[in-house]
């Protein structure tokens, strides 16, 4: 790849880690940009690494500075230019460093080039992968989402049966928009399964993936179909690809685009086919039980969706409910999502009144998050809270729990009903009531502020006491 | 987490009266004490002997950052010095310091604080910033200044 400005690479660090590392860091960055030059500094201070130097970085530098007065791993950057000096020459020194680099003064480190070994990190926990994969799967499935379930949304402004010709509410445009959404939100179990495949095992996980999920589309498995799908074909062309390792190299090719491919198609093809039954199955017996749920039990049901909605702020946990929402309204069944929607809006605006009422409990830049946390809340966008709840998240997930249970709840008690999937406020005129739904998301929301004021209170009051 | 509540007026001294390194290092650690941020004295000035020993924090510019980890340390902070006749702190250009920044932070302090004080470290490469703290005549005007960080 071509670029127009040259790259360097550096590592910063001392032995405490608290000033020169950083200081360092500046100034290379400094004398960097004064040359405009690119650069990556990677600080080795008493926080731990942080900006750490890929395989890709090294690769693509034309030289490395290492300012720094612990050890570092000098093996990485074999085979480029190296210049090794005490961190106090980082601050000092730090336009000759980057001068010598540019006019390629410093020395070729010797030793054998040390190649990154492959997909996998070996040291990630197991639990860490599987989490990595996951999410993997549902951030790409996320905008198909979004945009098939917003139009279709939309589409229901014509009236619910826009889309059918045989009905008088008949509209070219709506059915059109209903075909376009339909669509869309029908790729969301194949891409999900596909990008979990290519996690794992990349182009050969993620074409398995994609047949499989494809498959668990059209048999009614659905997204625990999609789950199984993705990881079996990931894990599976993982394997094939290593025992394939020992054929000879004239067999390469044929290798990725004819054998993998052929088998492993056949083989998760043949998994997802024989368990279809009993997922789909699985399934319906969930789907129904959740809507009978919310017929018999609204407020059970509205404390289990909104618990799983805050408890991990957009991850997994929070996307099974929010997934088994946009399942039902595929069903027509608009009054689930409504109280998932409340249950997700509500964590940012907790975030946002918390810091507004309790303005003296939070600094200033927390208040300024906070306002921001407004919008987030308003777009259904639950991660706004993350920054937040990170800093305690014992005591401050089971009260974003809390106030994402009431709003849910709530909701469900009132039969509220909402059609589109996401969107938050700006879908308000496609909502049955719109004025008590954002009424219950506003109790919710006010009942867990008051709760993070308190325990922020009480936190600050501790705090000062250890401190005076 | 803010730059500033790591400063407070008692730990800052505009009119440091020590004439060499070991002087200074005496006063600043004074002031920490006084500021009710370490519990000893002795076991912290070790511990910014410790660091000293390892390299100079003198970097030039006229500014030393001597710093020291230890559980002596209350709450983290920083104590701000002035000297103006200057002390040798062993700077390799064999300048004057003038200017202290002198760190304390605990043993299991939070990165929070870390952070900070690593923001307020890339602060003091800058020209601007340096020139502002040079001419702070109170200790008023060098909280007012830590406060742009």
């Amino acid at each position: 790849m071509y670029r127009m400005s040259k790259f360097i690479v550096a590592v910063t660090g001392c032995p405490t880690g608290i000033a020169h590392t950083y200081m360092a860091e500046e100034a290379l960055k400094e004398a960097a940009a004064k040359r405009d030059v690119e650069i990556k500094v990677e600080t080795s201070g008493a926080v731990g690494v942080e900006n750490e130097l890929t395989a890709a970085d090294i690769e693509r530098c034309i030289g490395v500075i290492v300012a720094c007065d612990k050890n570092t791993d000098m093996e990485r950057f074999n085979g480029k230019q190296v210049l090794e000096t005490s961190v106090g020459n980082g601050v000092k020194k730090a336009d000759e460093l980057v001068q010598a680099i540019l006019d390629g003064k410093a020395p070729i480190r010797g030793g054998e080039v040390v190649k990154d070994s492959g997909v996998q990190s070996g040291n990630v926990s197991a639990g860490k992968q599987i989490y990595k994969h996951l999410m993997n799967g549902v951030s790409n499935m996320l905008p198909f989402v979004v945009a098939g379930g917003i139009l279709t949304a939309i589409s229901f402004l014509w009236g619910i049966y826009s889309f059918d010709p045989a009905s008088d509410q008949y509209n070219v445009f709506a059915a059109m928009l209903k075909n376009i959404g339909g669509t869309a939100m029908g790729a969301m179990v194949p891409i999900f399964a596909a990008f979990i495949g290519q996690s794992i095992s990349n182009r050969p996980g993620m074409v398995a993936g994609f047949v499989g999920g494809l498959l668990a589309s059209s048999t009614g498995s659905g997204f625990i179909g999609g789950i199984l799908a993705g990881f079996a074909a990931g894990y599976l062309c993982l394997y094939l690809v290593k025992l394939l390792s020992k054929l000879p190299k004239q067999f390469e090719g044929l290798k990725s685009i004819f054998i993998i491919p052929l088998v492993s198609v056949f083989l998760i093809g043949t998994l997802m086919s024989l368990t279809a039954g009993p997922i789909s199955a699985l399934n319906e017996t969930m789907m129904s039980f959740l809507a009978g749920l919310q017929d018999s039990s609204p407020v059970l049901l509205g404390l289990v969706v909104g618990c799983m909605s805050a408890f991990d702020f957009g991850g997994p946990v929070n996307k099974a409910a929010y997934v088994t929402g946009t399942m039902l309204l595929l069903e027509g069944n608009n009054y689930f999502m409504a109280g998932v929607s409340a249950a997700c809006i509500t964590p940012p605006l907790i975030i946002a009144i918390a810091t507004t009422v309790f303005r003296k409990e939070f600094t200033e830049d927390e208040r300024a998050a906070g306002l921001v946390n407004y919008v987030l809340g308003f777009t259904h966008i639950t991660e706004g809270a993350i920054p937040f709840v990170a800093k305690n998240p014992l005591i401050l997930i089971p009260i974003m729990m809390a106030g994402s249970s009431v709003s849910a709840i709530i909701t469900y008690v009132l039969k509220i009903q909402v059609p589109a999937p996401h969107g938050g406020f700006l879908i308000l005129p496609l909502v049955s009531n719109p004025i008590l739904w954002v009424v219950a998301i506003l109790i919710g929301s006010v009942v867990g502020a008051i709760l993070f004021g308190i325990y922020q209170k009480s936190y600050n009051a501790k705090n000062e006491k250890k401190v005076g | 987490m803010n730059v500033q509540d790591l400063f407070s007026l008692e730990t800052i001294s505009l009119d440091l009266q020590g004439t060499n390194q070991d002087e200074v290092i005496d006063e600043m650690v004074d002031l920490l004490f006084k500021g009710d941020i370490i519990y000893d004295k002795e076991e912290f000035k070790q511990r910014i002997l410790e660091r000293e020993a390892l390299s100079t924090t003198a970097f030039g510019y006229g500014i030393a950052i001597p710093h020291g980890k230890s559980a002596t340390v209350k709450k983290p902070a920083v104590a701000y010095g002035c000297c103006k006749a200057g002390v040798d702190y062993g700077a390799e250009s064999g300048e004057k310091t003038h200017y202290i920044f002198m760190i304390a932070v605990g043993d299991d302090d939070s990165n929070l604080h870390l952070q900070a004080l690593a923001q307020l470290s890339r602060k003091i490469v800058h020209k601007d910033f340096r020139d502002a703290l040079i001419a702070c005549a109170i200790p008023e005007e060098v909280l007012e200044v830590i406060k742009t960080v």
